[in-house]
């Protein structure tokens, strides 16, 4: 005799879903990695030296970011070339730290901190230093939510995850991000121009923000900044508003009257 | 409250202050009481234009400084319900074509009034017009700022 219809017990939605998620952060565990001099410190001593010959090609492309104008397809095109050793590290990394996913994280938040400071205090500019901390506050949400789930990722979806991460734009402007922010990690080491580190800084928080709408879009909220309060949110709405009041002009505001929404018939 | 485009823009204009006293106050104090509500609209008439500066390569800063103020302000649409807001959109547009006179909105002001509507908030426009003829309608969740 056949039983009830089967349901949906609420596990079974919750790995539905935890799987959705951990598929979407498969390029980004590929690319955990922001600094490599940092990641590379962290492992023994041993496999530091025979991933030594990552730090070449990586910081090769990263450099290409300060002399050639950043758009999308250097960025597609420097996170290609930086696919293979940027697996191969993160998969060390995380092989090393499997053991204890709280120390994984702590390592992460740590590394992640540490590059936020150092970029913040190399731009030494209020609007440059609250664009960096909007990007690595993103970045500390998203890894802070996606890290535990990371398990989930068989190891057959590593092996590209960068490449086919690009061709699909939701994850796409994700890595995008986190490449122009390790392009400016790398900046700060290199003493490139000021004006070089804010832009990818900036590069980094509109694609980032862009990643943002595309988890929205599939009902994932990270938040840059997952302990302001309403004061602060509306603090800082002003503050942004005297921004703006600052950088528009008035050609600008002549260009947006006529560019105003009019009539769809 | 839901602010036009038009009080979004000149708030946000240089001199908004000393030009506009009376709305930089009453912007300042809706932000006291909540955070700012603007429709899925203005956000999309005023992020566009940043966006096509950015492609132009001369406008990543403005973009980014319009990015992180949008980010802070409550965006609302006309979506939810399977999208009974743009019901209640047709319904303000044929209320207003059977007006005598007829009563002809831009789509963005009727999209904008109608979404402060549906989300049962009151409009803060900084257009007579447009005050005038939603009145005329029987629309009452409407607030003329006046230019002083």
């Amino acid at each position: 005799m056949p039983g009830p219809p089967a349901l949906i017990a609420p596990h079974a939605i919750l790995s539905v879903v935890t799987m959705n998620l951990a598929l979407n952060a498969a390029p980004a565990r590929a690319a955990l990695v922001l600094d490599v001099d940092a990641l590379l410190e962290r492992l023994p001593a041993q496999v530091r030296a025979n991933l030594a010959w990552t730090k070449a090609p990586i910081a090769e492309q990263l450099r290409r970011l300060q002399s050639e104008s950043v758009a999308d397809a250097l960025l597609d095109d420097v996170a290609r070339a930086i696919a293979a050793p940027l697996q191969t590290l993160g998969r060390a990394f995380l092989e090393f730290m499997a053991a204890n996913q709280d120390v994984l994280r702590a390592a992460v938040m740590d590394d992640i901190g540490r590059d936020q400071r150092r970029v913040e205090s190399y731009v030494d500019d209020a609007d440059a230093v609250d664009t960096a901390q909007w990007a690595f506050g993103f970045l500390r949400s998203f890894f802070n939510v996606t890290l535990p789930l990371l398990e989930l990722v068989v190891p057959s979806q590593l092996e590209n995850a960068i490449h086919l991460g690009l061709e699909d734009s939701r994850k796409a402007d994700l890595l995008r991000g986190q490449i122009a922010l390790m392009g400016a990690i790398e900046a700060v080491k290199s003493e490139a121009p000021r004006d070089k580190v804010v832009e990818l800084v900036e590069v980094a928080f509109l694609r980032l923000m862009r990643a943002r709408d595309h988890f929205r879009q599939v009902g994932f909220w990270v938040s840059p900044f997952p302990e302001e309060t309403t004061e602060q949110r509306r603090h800082d709405t002003m503050r942004y508003a005297q921004r703006l009041r600052e950088v528009l002009t008035d050609d600008d505001w002549a260009t947006f009257g006529q560019a105003r929404f009019g009539d769809l018939r | 409250m839901l602010l036009d485009t038009n009080v979004v823009s000149e708030f946000l204009h240089r001199g908004a202050a000393t030009r506009f006293p009376k709305l930089d106050q009453l912007v300042r104090e809706a932000l006291e009481a909540e955070d700012l509500k603007i429709a899925f609209i203005t956000q999309f008439e005023l992020l566009r234009l940043g966006l096509k500066q950015e492609l132009q390569q001369q406008g990543r800063r403005k973009l980014v400084a319009l990015r992180k103020f949008l980010d802070r302000c409550s965006a609302l649409g006309l979506d939810d319900g399977a999208g009974a807001g743009w019901n209640h959109a047709a319904e303000l547009w044929a209320k207003a074509r059977m007006h005598k006179p007829s009563i002809v909105f831009s789509e963005a002001d009727l999209l904008i009034a109608a979404t402060a509507s549906f989300h049962h908030e009151t409009l803060l426009t900084f257009d007579a017009g447009l005050a005038q003829n939603l009145e005329a309608i029987g629309f009452e969740q409407v607030m003329l700022v006046p230019r002083e």
